[in-house]
């Protein structure tokens, strides 16, 4: 199934994309979706009244709220969850305003984790103009990666209990020139299935690779029409790397005013407009981070901000524009 | 209790109930106790009412910041406010 989340609402697909559950959550921003690995949906809901909260399914049809979802205590404001991440019992949050949750009985109760909330320079974190957002998680065995907004990168190798920062190579933004430990605008981490050190980051400074597990980053732009993205994702199977490059910072559509997602099938080396299908007709939609998402098998889902929905079933060599037209679509997961 | 249509994912379709308290100071604690989490989306950390929800108790606005005057079967009614998107 495919699950669809947007600003009015989540939708579940089949993998034809015939509609299977319209209109899930009215009223809600549906900003992020997982399967624990019981079975269980978990989606998360987010409103500008009402605040954010998880709540879960076993079938897509029948929701109940988590009533123990993440929660800060008094200070801090959950405004949105951004992701659920992790593939047993535990998961994580990553939320607005920026910080992690876990859980470790598939996301029934959650906890902060301090080691990244209690950060020594929190209180000197940015917020970029999607908030000030905890937007990514990656885990591999007690590894997570976390990606926040305008901040950075922060690894932890011990199951969340430390965590480095790690941006070294990346283009601070904004500021008055003087370095600071924040200020790198990450906007999508992918890591390599197997090699959790070989990872690749849409930044809002342009596209890195780190062989290093972000020790140290590269700037990796040869062929893209603009290094200004958001989302960017990586099919296991072939190992190529998908981005959808916007025209710049500044103007956030269609680079070239023509949708197209760019690929490479070289770790980053060299990119290009990914395979055929795309429509010549003037586009400038735009696709957000958590709007992309692989299966590792070839197929890919891509949701836009004008509600268009593309799909490759072999790595990239061939998309076609699903027949749906949905809201402003925020997540995108493959469960 | 009366709550708008979007809260229905948390309090169920009805969008209405009842809650059993001693005195108007324990109406949270009846919320929450009734319907766990609803008070996360009605309050925000500080346990203010959020900025764009209302609060009418027995059609009289009020902000639950100090406890309101209510007797047996006085209506509390949430709604989401024209503002905040």
């Amino acid at each position: 199934m495919i699950s669809i989340g947007t600003s009015k609402g989540g939708y579940i697909v089949d993998d034809q994309f015939r509609m299977q559950q319209p209109g899930l959550f009215p009223g809600w921003k549906v900003t992020a979706w997982n399967r624990t690995r019981s079975g269980e949906l978990v989606a998360a809901l987010a409103s500008n009244w009402f605040g954010a909260s998880l709540q879960r399914s076993t079938d897509g049809a029948v929701w109940e709220p988590i009533t123990n979802g993440p929660a800060y205590q008094q200070g801090r404001e959950l405004n949105q969850i951004w992701t659920i991440a992790g593939a047993d019992d535990r998961l994580y949050a990553g939320v607005d305003e920026a910080g992690l949750f876990s859980s470790n009985d598939g996301g029934h109760t959650w906890r902060e984790v301090p080691a990244l909330n209690d950060w020594p320079t929190r209180d000197d974190w940015m917020p970029g103009l999607g908030g000030l957002c905890a937007h990514h998680v990656l885990t591999h065995g007690d590894r997570v990666v976390v990606g926040i907004s305008a901040v950075g990168m922060f690894v932890s190798d011990d199951a969340g209990a430390s965590f480095e920062k790690r941006d070294i190579g990346v283009t601070q933004i904004g500021g008055d020139g003087e370095d600071v430990e924040a200020g790198r605008c990450v906007h999508s981490i992918v890591t390599h299935d197997d090699d959790p050190d070989l990872m690749w980051r849409q930044d809002h400074s342009g596209v890195y690779r780190t062989t290093d597990a972000g020790r140290s980053w590269m700037q990796i732009e040869s062929g893209l029409p603009s290094n200004f993205g958001f989302p960017i994702g990586r099919d296991r199977q072939s190992g190529r790397l998908f981005i959808v490059p916007m025209e710049s910072d500044e103007n956030r559509v269609s680079a070239g005013g023509r949708f197209r997602v760019y690929r490479s099938d070289d770790d980053g080396d060299h990119w290009d407009v990914s395979g055929t299908g795309w429509d010549d007709s003037p586009a400038f939609d735009t696709v957000l981070r958590n709007a992309m998402a692989t299966d590792g098998d070839g197929t890919i889902v891509i949701g836009t901000t004008g509600g268009n929905v593309w799909t490759t079933r072999d790595a990239g060599d061939s998309w076609e524009r699903a027949d749906l037209q949905l809201p402003r679509i925020l997540s995108v997961e493959i469960l | 209790m009366h709550f708008p249509r979007v809260l229905a994912p948390i309090v169920g379709d009805g969008l209405h109930g009842t809650i059993d308290i001693d005195d108007a100071s324990q109406i949270r604690l009846g919320l929450e106790k009734t319907w766990p989490g609803i008070g996360n989306h009605l309050f925000d950390s500080t346990g203010s009412m959020r900025p764009h929800v209302l609060c009418f108790v027995d059609d009289e606005s009020h902000r639950l910041e100090d406890p309101p005057p209510v007797r047996d079967g006085s209506e509390i009614r949430f709604v989401q406010a024209v503002s905040g998107g």
